[in-house]
């Protein structure tokens, strides 16, 4: 992958990976990725990349469990901010063709990702009011209902909530 | 207080408490000269059955006993085996573990007494607890029978507390005093030495499928084992595990990580025996493979079949392992530092099998504490651990129970022959 300088929006510092630095970078787009040297490259390379800079956290911890985090200025990046993957939810298919689903959650609120390739392709917003998960909404595509569904009911058990409510937008 | 929470070991002081007041049949024991250990001053002994005092009678108690053959075990006869047994609240219990044909008897013994004492939903096996001093003393030592240690047995006693009820002298049945008859032997076959049952050292009754049963003999001259025709012969799978005692069952009874088998006395033709191939040298590393190459052909063919009975029911086993869904949910339900898998206690089916598949090591590291816990509970017995894997924990204690032969299951003899080809 090419990127061009006018692409970029911001590279930040992400954290260290085998002693060499990890920059986090925002394209124009809202695309962000991680870049470094993993163990036995030469060159600099693209880690991970994701719709949501939590994620692609995520992602780098989970793939390189020698990446130490740096306390990161942007507050997508925060580490109040915990990122889960609901993917077991997905059929084959959809996982076959490289489709995830993860919850993004901040305080209260939670934010489902559903993406390919790490691009998003549906968000839904949602947030735990008293014994319930409150969605803002789900403008989803059908295939992806079942998949919400796990992921909802998951973010539900963990938090002890008892209800799941769709709210109209 | 339940003798099993005892038994786990709750603190020293709780053992004490129960062994002042409890009501036991026992074997006292004195190590090195010593009757009382020295930490909390309680007697050394070898427990046949613990009562309880509220339900149990004393004379009732007698009247059974009464009825059995309570001679002290010959500590030459006794093989013994340092180890430990932890309970659920972490603390350790320093015990000295009995193998051979005495703790068999005393295994049957306790069976005898049957609906008194405590509830036992564990396998009872004869044991000394002594202090840390001690056994690690025992331990260091390298001492493999009970003479070796400086263990002594005495007469059997009931003792209510430190109260002494009833003292058991040993009686010999008919059958013994046949056996002060030393009958002669044929001479050994390599020195010429005459043999009879006195001076020849008895090693075992060695079964074969086909042919006659052939009782093991130790030549005191040259050190060679001769064969006999087999006097019990329909006593095999007993003379068998006399002559590989504390190999395999033992090992297997023993319910503890460290349970190594004492060394057996090895000859050519015990190594043609189908239990539990080159036991000396087993490695969890080889028992994972082991399972690995039987379940999945080493990872070549993972797509097992739907699960028809049991928990799983409709389910299908995971991966190279071939892990059930309940297996899978258990260890990761027992193990705190699984705790960030815990969402897999509400997943099934395809949404676990996704949630292994998305998540690489987790199969490898839920199958090593796995097979851990199985050693816990059958020591390193791949014979019953081969059994486990595929009927869990409690099918293979049933199995135990109703004495079934675990090594001719198909699972076990293929787990076997697996076994034996793995370094």
């Amino acid at each position: 992958m090419n990127l061009k300088p006018e692409e970029i929006e911001s590279i930040e510092d992400a954290g260290i990976l085998n002693n060499q630095p990890v920059k986090m970078i925002r394209t124009k787009g809202g695309f962000w990725m991680a870049v470094g040297r993993p163990k036995g490259k030469l060159q600099q390379e693209a880690l991970t990349a994701g719709s949501h800079p939590a994620i692609v956290k995520y992602n780098l911890e989970k793939q390189y469990p020698d990446f130490q985090p740096a306390m990161m200025k942007s507050e997508h990046f925060a580490d109040d901010i915990k990122v889960d993957r609901h993917s077991h939810f997905l059929s084959d298919d959809l996982r076959k063709s490289g489709h995830d689903i993860y919850s993004v959650q901040k305080g209260a609120d939670i934010e489902f990702q559903i993406t390919k390739h790490n691009a998003e392709v549906h968000s839904v917003k949602a947030v735990i009011q008293d014994d319930a998960i409150v969605l803002k909404g789900m403008n989803i595509d059908k295939k992806f209902a079942r998949g919400m569904a796990g992921a909802t009911t998951e973010k539900a058990l963990e938090f002890g909530s008892k209800k799941i409510r769709v709210e109209a937008k | 207080m339940a003798y099993l929470d005892l038994i786990k070991g709750q603190d020293e002081e709780t053992y004490k408490k129960y062994a002042q007041k409890g009501i036991d049949l026992i074997y006292p024991v004195s190590i090195n000269g010593e009757t009382h250990r020295p930490d909390i001053g309680v007697r050394y002994h070898n427990s046949i059955k613990v009562f309880d005092a509220d339900k149990d009678n004393k004379d009732h108690i007698h009247e059974k006993a009464s009825q059995l053959n309570l001679n002290p075990p010959d500590p030459k006869d006794v093989q013994i085996e340092p180890t430990t047994l932890q309970g659920r609240g972490g603390y350790k219990m320093h015990v000295i573990r009995l193998h051979g044909p005495h703790a068999e008897q005393t295994q049957q013994h306790n069976a005898h007494f049957n609906g008194m004492g405590f509830e036992q939903n564990y396998v009872f096996h004869p044991h000394i607890t002594v202090d840390e001093n001690t056994w690690n003393r025992i331990r260091l030592s390298g001492a493999k029978t009970a003479e070796e240690a400086g263990i002594k047995f005495h007469n059997a006693e009931l003792r209510h507390g430190p109260a002494v009820v009833q003292t058991y002298h040993p009686k010999l049945a008919a059958s013994e005093d046949a056996k002060k008859v030393h009958t002669e032997l044929k001479p050994c076959t390599s020195c010429g030495h005459k043999l009879t049952t006195e001076n020849a050292k008895f090693i075992g009754t060695q079964h074969w499928p086909r042919h006659p049963s052939q009782d093991l003999y130790n030549c005191p001259k040259c050190d060679s084992t001769i064969t006999m025709p087999a006097k019990h012969p329909e006593k095999m799978e007993k003379g068998l595990k006399h002559a590989v005692a504390g190999m395999a069952v033992a090992a297997g009874l023993a319910g503890s990580p460290a349970a190594q088998a004492p060394a057996a006395p090895k000859s050519a033709t015990q190594q043609q025996t189908s239990i539990a191939p080159n036991a000396n040298t087993y490695s969890s590393k080889r028992m994972l493979n082991t399972i690995q190459s039987v379940e999945s052909s080493n990872g070549k063919l993972e797509n097992h079949a739907e699960l028809t009975r049991g928990p799983d029911a409709g389910e299908h086993a995971f991966g190279k392992y071939g892990l059930t869904p309940s297996i899978i949910r258990e260890t990761v339900h027992l193990n705190p530092d699984l705790k960030r898998h815990k969402k897999i206690q509400n997943l099934q089916g395809t949404d676990l099998i996704h949630y292994m598949e998305d998540n690489p090591g987790l199969e490898d590291t839920i199958a090593t504490k796995h097979l851990a816990r199985l050693e816990h509970h059958f020591g390193q017995n791949p014979n019953a651990i081969g059994y486990a894997w595929l009927n869990g924990i409690r099918g293979t204690y049933k199995a135990q129970k109703q004495k079934k032969d675990l090594g001719s299951h198909w699972h076990v003899k293929k787990i076997n022959e697996a076994y034996a080809k793995e370094k």
